[in-house]
C-alpha cells in the first residue's frame, strides 16, 4: 500500500482516518443507536400462549350469555333441534331474548348441559358454534347456582377436565323459571258463582305487551294461577263444584295434571278465604294439542255465589316471575 | 512473505463484527412472535363481573316492579345490599373470591347541584394493593323511603358508583 | 451486494420487533367499549317507555351521566319516536324506536 511507503515526504500518515473507517464506523454507529433504541423492548414481559385464552373466554361468556342463539331458518329455536339436524345451528346462545342480556331461558340451559348421549354435542360443534377460531381451544363451562352453592339443577359442566392455567370469565346471571299469575280480589258487579279465566294463546303469543323476561310462556312452562281474596256475598264455606276445560269451544276431561292447591282436582278442597292454585302442567298442554293460537278457558263452579267478572283474561294477571341468580363460568384453554 | 494485503484496520474489524452480531441477533429473534403480556385482563373480569352483580340486582320480578336493588337504595338497607352483591361476586363452584367493594352515591341536590354519600362498603377500613375498577348503574329512588343526607326527597335518578378490588 | 441484503434484512427485522410493542390488546378495546352503559339505557327504554318522558329523570340521567361517566347523552321524545344519542368520546351511539 502506498500509504506505508516511506516516501520522502515530510509528513506521514500516523493520526490520520481513512474513508473507509469512517464508513464502517458510521455504520456501526447507526446499528448501535438502533440496538440502543430496542434494549428497553428487552424488558417488557413477553409471553406467548396465556393472553389469548382470556380473550377466547370472554368472547364464549358474551355469546352464552349475551345471545339468544341462531339457527339458519331462524325457527325452530336451537334447543329444539333434534341431534340429526345439528348443523342448522350457527350459535349457541342460552340468553332468552336479544332483547334480555344476562337472563337466560331454562329450556335452553337444560339443553347446553344435557348429559343424555342423544342430545349432546360434539367436540367439533362446539368449537363451530360457540368457542370460534381455527385453533381447537379446549374448554369447561359450568353453571354454579349462588344461592344454592350447588350447580344449578345438578347440572354437571360441560368440558374437559381443567389443568392449571387457563383463561377465564365469570358472568352472573339470572334463569328464568315458571313463574305464576296472580288474581286477587277478583271482583265483580255481578254476582255468579262461575269463574272463567280466559288463555288467549295467540294474544299470549303474538301481543308484546311486555319486556320478554316477563312475557308468560304457558307452553313451555305451563299455566299457575293463584286466585285469593274471594269477595264473598254470602259468607260462609264455598267449594268447589267443578272444573271444565274448554279449549277451542269443546269440552276436555281434565286430566289428573290439572291441580288445585296441590290436591288433584277430583277433590275439590274447602276454599273459603283461602287460595286457590290452579296448575296446568305444559305436557298436558302439549297433550290436548294446544299450540300458539289456541284459545282456552278454564271454568271454575263454586256452589256459593262469589263475586266476579267473568271472563277473567289471563294476561290481565299480575306475571310474578321467578328469576334464579346463577355464575356462569367459562375456562378456555 | 507476509505482506499486509487483506487485513482490515482493527477498529473496522470491530465495528463490522457488532454489526453482524447485532444483526443476527434480530434476525433470530424474530423468529418467534411475542406478544406482550396483557395486564389488563384481571380489570376486564372485575369490570365485567361488577356490571353483571349490579344488573342482576336491578332486575324486577314482576313487570314495572321494583328491582331489588331499587328498595335498598330507596330504604337504605345497606346489609342486605350488601349480603347480595357480596354473595354475587364471591361465590364460585371452585374457590369463594375475595372481592372488595366500597359503594358510593351520586345525586343532584336541586339547590347544591351533584353530591355524593357513601353507601355501602364491605369492610369499613378495608383498602388494597391492587388496581380498582369503578363499575356505576342508575338506580330510580322513589319515595317513601330514607333518603341520604343530602338528597332531595323527590322521585329521581340517582347513581350507585362501586369501587371494587381484589385483595 | 452482501451490504444492501444485510441492511434490508434488518430493516425488516426491526420493523417486526417493534410491532410487538405497538396496537392495543383484547383487554383494553373491551373496558373502552361501554357496553354495560349502553345496554343499560335500553333495558331501561325497553321495560318502561314512561321513564323518558318524565323530566326530571331526564335532568337526572343526563347531568349525572356526564359528570360522572364522562359521556353526553340526549334523548329526543317525538310523536312516534324516541331517539337516543350517546356519545362518551370514544364511542358514538345512536338509535332510533318507533312503537
Amino acid at each position: 500500500m502506498s500509504r506505508r511507503d516511506a516516501s520522502s515526504h515530510d509528513a506521514n500518515d500516523s493520526g490520520l482516518l481513512s474513508i473507509d473507517f469512517l464508513a464502517g464506523f458510521t455504520i456501526f454507529m447507526v446499528a448501535f443507536i438502533f440496538v440502543v433504541t430496542m434494549a428497553s423492548g428487552l424488558l417488557v414481559g413477553l409471553s406467548s400462549k396465556s393472553i389469548d385464552y382470556d380473550g377466547v373466554a370472554y368472547r364464549t361468556g358474551v355469546i352464552l350469555v349475551e345471545d339468544p342463539g341462531w339457527t339458519v331458518d331462524k325457527k325452530p329455536s336451537w334447543e329444539q333441534v333434534d341431534q340429526y339436524h345439528t348443523d342448522k345451528i350457527v350459535r349457541l346462545g342460552l340468553a332468552l331474548d336479544k332483547l334480555t342480556p344476562n337472563i337466560l331461558s331454562n329450556s335452553k340451559v337444560k339443553r347446553f348441559f344435557s348429559t343424555d348421549p342423544d342430545l349432546s354435542y360434539s367436540g367439533g360443534d362446539y368449537n363451530s358454534k360457540l368457542v370460534f377460531g381455527d385453533y381447537p381451544y379446549r374448554f369447561n363451562i359450568s353453571m354454579w347456582d349462588i344461592n344454592g352453592s350447588k350447580y344449578y339443577d345438578n347440572l354437571r359442566p360441560v368440558g374437559d377436565q381443567v389443568p392449571n392455567n387457563y383463561g377465564y370469565i365469570k358472568r352472573v346471571v339470572k334463569i328464568r323459571q315458571p313463574g305464576y299469575a296472580i288474581i286477587t280480589d277478583p271482583d265483580g258487579s255481578t254476582g255468579s258463582s262461575i269463574f272463567t279465566i280466559d288463555l288467549n294463546m295467540d294474544e299470549i303469543y303474538h301481543t308484546t305487551l311486555t319486556s320478554p323476561e316477563y312475557q308468560p310462556d304457558p307452553l313451555d312452562e305451563g299455566v299457575n294461577i293463584s286466585i285469593s281474596n274471594f269477595n264473598l256475598t254470602t259468607p260462609g264455606k264455598i267449594n268447589i263444584t267443578s272444573i271444565q276445560l274448554w279449549k277451542d269451544g269443546t269440552t276436555i276431561p281434565p286430566d289428573l295434571t290439572f291441580k288445585v292447591n296441590g290436591n288433584s282436582y277430583l277433590s275439590y278442597p274447602d276454599v273459603g278465604n283461602k287460595q286457590v292454585q290452579i296448575i296446568l302442567d305444559p305436557a298436558y298442554l302439549t297433550a290436548i294439542q294446544s299450540d300458539e293460537y289456541s284459545r282456552l278457558s278454564i271454568i271454575v263452579n263454586f256452589d256459593n255465589v262469589v263475586s266476579l267478572s267473568t271472563p277473567y283474561k289471563y294476561l290481565d294477571a299480575q306475571q310474578q316471575q321467578i328469576f334464579i341468580p346463577a355464575a356462569l363460568e367459562v375456562k378456555v384453554w | 512473505m507476509v505482506t499486509d494485503s487483506g487485513q482490515l484496520y482493527t477498529i473496522e474489524g470491530i465495528a463490522a463484527a457488532i454489526l453482524m452480531v447485532t444483526t443476527v441477533y434480530l434476525v433470530l429473534s424474530t423468529t418467534s412472535i411475542f406478544t406482550p403480556g396483557d395486564s389488563h385482563i384481571s380489570d376486564l373480569q372485575l369490570e365485567q363481573l361488577g356490571n353483571d352483580a349490579l344488573a342482576m340486582m336491578d332486575t324486577p320480578d314482576h313487570y314495572l316492579g321494583q328491582s331489588e336493588l331499587e328498595t335498598e337504595i330507596t330504604r337504605n338497607q345497606t346489609d342486605k345490599f350488601n349480603a347480595t352483591f357480596t354473595s354475587y361476586l364471591n361465590s364460585t363452584s371452585t374457590k369463594n373470591e375475595k372481592i372488595y367493594y366500597n359503594a358510593t352515591i351520586f345525586f343532584t341536590n336541586s339547590s347544591t347541584g351533584l353530591q355524593n354519600a357513601k353507601f355501602s362498603s364491605y369492610d369499613k377500613f378495608r383498602t388494597g394493593r391492587e388496581k380498582m375498577v369503578r363499575v356505576t348503574r342508575f338506580v330510580r329512588f322513589d319515595p317513601p323511603g330514607t333518603p341520604l343526607p343530602g338528597m332531595d326527597s323527590r322521585s329521581q335518578d340517582v347513581l350507585l358508583e362501586v369501587l371494587l378490588w381484589r385483595d | 451486494m452482501s451490504f444492501v441484503i444485510c441492511s434490508s434484512i434488518f430493516f425488516l427485522a426491526l420493523l417486526i420487533n417493534e410491532s410487538t410493542l405497538v396496537g392495543q390488546s383484547t383487554a383494553e378495546s373491551v373496558l373502552d367499549f361501554p357496553k354495560h352503559d349502553i345496554q343499560e339505557m335500553k333495558v331501561d327504554l325497553y321495560r318502561d317507555p314512561a321513564n323518558f318522558t318524565n323530566s326530571s329523570f331526564m335532568g337526572d340521567f343526563v347531568n349525572l351521566s356526564r359528570e360522572r361517566r364522562n359521556a353526553i347523552v340526549r334523548i329526543d321524545n317525538n310523536a312516534d319516536r324516541v331517539i337516543i344519542h350517546y356519545n362518551n368520546g370514544v364511542t358514538e351511539y345512536n338509535e332510533t324506536v318507533l312503537y
